[in-house]
């Protein structure tokens, strides 16, 4: 997979105010990339610098091998943007939108036609082709609007805030929507406030903060980066007390809970957990050795909003 | 030129503001249920304050008068063709880049393979095409244009034979007669559209300066109707002050009425110029202050 994506360096400033500190990101081509950060984080502002509406103060990004400052339209017609203010026009019928918006891109008309059939069965809005935009729901239009970001057959899709105000019918059809999309081959790059969702689609997630990219990987490899501890949960026969004064003298554990403090049964001790594999399985060994009646030891998979609450600060810009 | 026309008739753009996808102005459509009531207004202050006061001036009675209306009656259509532009030109434009803006679409349009100035453009050709009245200004204003510039060549003056002595322009000879022609030929033909123009570049230029199109209409209304009114006085004014105390009657009125033509091709031509340099400065992300998020 080569990168699709390429951003250096890049800064935007107004002013004194910093938008956009110094961001460096790769994105390789088929990616689903997960943008996520607190507002005022400069996500916008970089998928502005990306879309080519806005210009940067420093740096470099290119798309698909084309700098935005130096070939803006070459990256135009390489990229689809759906902003989170998605602009559709009520005044005109559904197949009208997407068929003005083919004609801006050239598409000729001969093509045009079956081409809009085809996006609205895509986005599932085929029964509405001749109803007007704005008898369509917020959904419906959420999903006209990806449609109309796939009229000239973009590679890269930059999504601001796709999932923002839908109800959880719309979400989950927008998710695999977005998921039908990566497997056409689209590189997807959004931003999202739901981190559920970023979890359960992205390949690659960054998280900003106050202009800062402060992680960036999938998700454990920023758990690894960020050293974010992990929850391990053991459910033993007998006494706990053993067990506690055994995971009290080792280093790399912490937070020692009993399962009566938060509401589980008393037989469940977690603790959290900074080591590495071989050090749990190490723990582990020296617990059986100690003749602790073990009857389960499993690590609870920490999300994306323990790492989310791990790499920001609540910085606000 | 032509080439330059040519490509924008066919911009997406342009189809679009002349509606061949949805109806893309509220404000125009809803001035355009008025049009008959505007078509009488214009109609009857242009009758009124045009060639009723001046056939009363000239004092050639109630037969000369109603021949003097017919005479007048191309320059009376044209009069009201204008003023039904200069109404709705400003209705089609200034909505134009405000309401892409405030719903959104703004950003969208930008990202096409177009320049943003190539969009102004096309949304200013486009909306325009919209008025009824360019071929009917055409028409009349060329046979109109013809009549005044043979008028004025061939007889001295069309006024002279009606008026006599009683205007300056029966003293005209030779150049003076030739370039007066020459003048008022081409402003009658001109001026319907600059005017026109004008007020849907005033129109478009609000649109990309102020955050709503309510805003941006009425704030057209308002600066072409101070413009005029400041434009009208001190041109004419300058005219009879240069022409009339140098005793050069005769090109007062051609070099007037021309005048103004120029003063509405360099005000257009300005305007073109901040609405350049107002899409520049969009291009270049120096008005956007979205770091919001």
């Amino acid at each position: 997979m080569s990168a699709i994506i390429e951003i250096s360096g890049l800064t935007k400033q107004y002013g004194s105010f910093t938008a956009l500190d110094h961001l460096d990101l790769t994105i390789e081509e088929g990616a689903v990339f997960g943008f996520i950060g607190p507002n005022g984080a400069g996500k916008t502002t970089t998928m502005r610098i990306l879309t080519t509406l806005l210009k940067p103060s420093e740096g470099e990004a290119k798309i698909g091998g084309y700098s935005v400052m130096t070939h803006p339209n070459e990256v135009r017609r390489m990229i689809g943007y759906m902003p989170d203010f998605f602009g559709v026009y009520d005044d005109m019928k559904v197949w009208e939108y997407l068929d003005f918006f083919a004609a801006c891109y050239d598409i000729p008309e001969t093509v045009r036609k079956g081409m809009i059939g085809d996006l609205l069965d895509l986005v599932d809005l085929g029964s509405k082709h001749d109803e007007m935009v704005e008898s369509l729901s917020r959904g419906m239009k959420q999903r006209l609007c990806l449609a109309r970001t796939l009229a000239h057959d973009p590679k890269v899709l930059i999504l601001d805030e796709p999932a923002s105000g839908l109800d959880p019918r719309a979400r989950i059809e927008m998710r695999e929507l977005l998921r039908e999309l990566q497997n056409m081959g689209k590189t997807i790059f959004f931003s999202s406030h739901i981190l559920s969702e970023v979890a359960d689609i992205c390949t690659d997630i960054g998280i900003m903060e106050a202009g800062k990219l402060v992680a960036y990987g999938d998700i454990e490899q920023m758990r690894q980066q960020l050293q974010v501890s992990r929850l391990i949960q053991v459910r033993m026969l007998g006494d706990t007390v053993p067990l506690k004064d055994l995971l009290m003298t080792h280093e790399k554990v912490d937070a020692i809970t009993d399962g009566r403090e938060i509401e589980l049964t008393p037989d469940i001790v977690r603790f959290d957990f900074t080591g590495d594999d071989e050090e749990l399985s190490q723990l582990l060994l020296s617990l059986i050795e100690k003749k602790i009646q073990i009857i389960s030891f499993s690590e609870e998979v920490g999300d994306l909003e323990d790492v989310f609450m791990q790499a920001t600060q609540g910085v606000i810009n | 030129m032509w080439n330059f026309f040519q490509k924008v008739r066919s911009n997406p753009i342009y189809l679009r503001e002349q509606g061949r996808w949805g109806e893309p102005n509220q404000y125009f459509a809803t001035l355009m249920r008025y049009l008959p009531l505007i078509i009488i207004v214009v109609l009857g202050v242009s009758i009124f304050c045009g060639s009723y006061q001046l056939t009363q001036l000239l004092g050639i009675g109630e037969a000369g008068g109603i021949l003097f209306l017919l005479l007048c009656l191309p320059n009376i259509v044209i009069q009201v063709l204008t003023w039904i532009g200069i109404v709705l030109a400003p209705a089609l434009t200034a909505p134009s880049v405000v309401e892409e803006m405030d719903r959104g679409s703004w950003d969208i349009l930008r990202l096409t393979p177009m320049s943003t100035i190539e969009i102004i453009v096309s949304k200013f050709f486009g909306s325009l095409s919209r008025l009824r009245i360019w071929r009917a200004l055409m028409v009349l204003s060329v046979l109109y244009a013809v009549v005044v510039g043979l008028g004025t060549t061939a007889l001295g003056s069309a006024a002279s034979l009606i008026t006599g002595s009683a205007s300056g322009l029966t003293q005209t000879t030779g150049w003076q007669t030739v370039g007066v022609a020459v003048l008022t030929t081409a402003s009658t033909i001109l001026r319907p559209w600059l005017e026109i123009g004008f007020a849907g570049l005033i129109g478009l230029t609000l649109s990309l300066w102020t955050n709503s199109a309510r805003a941006a209409l009425i704030g057209s209304y308002a600066v072409i109707m101070v413009y005029r009114m400041i434009i009208n006085t001190i041109v004419w004014t300058l005219v009879v002050v240069l022409f009339i105390e140098y005793e050069f009657e005769a090109m007062a009125f051609g070099a007037g009425a021309f005048s103004l033509n120029i003063v509405y091709f360099i005000s257009g031509g300005l305007l073109f110029w901040l609405l350049r340099r107002r899409a520049l400065a969009i291009d270049n992300g120096e008005l956007l202050h979205d770091f919001a998020d």
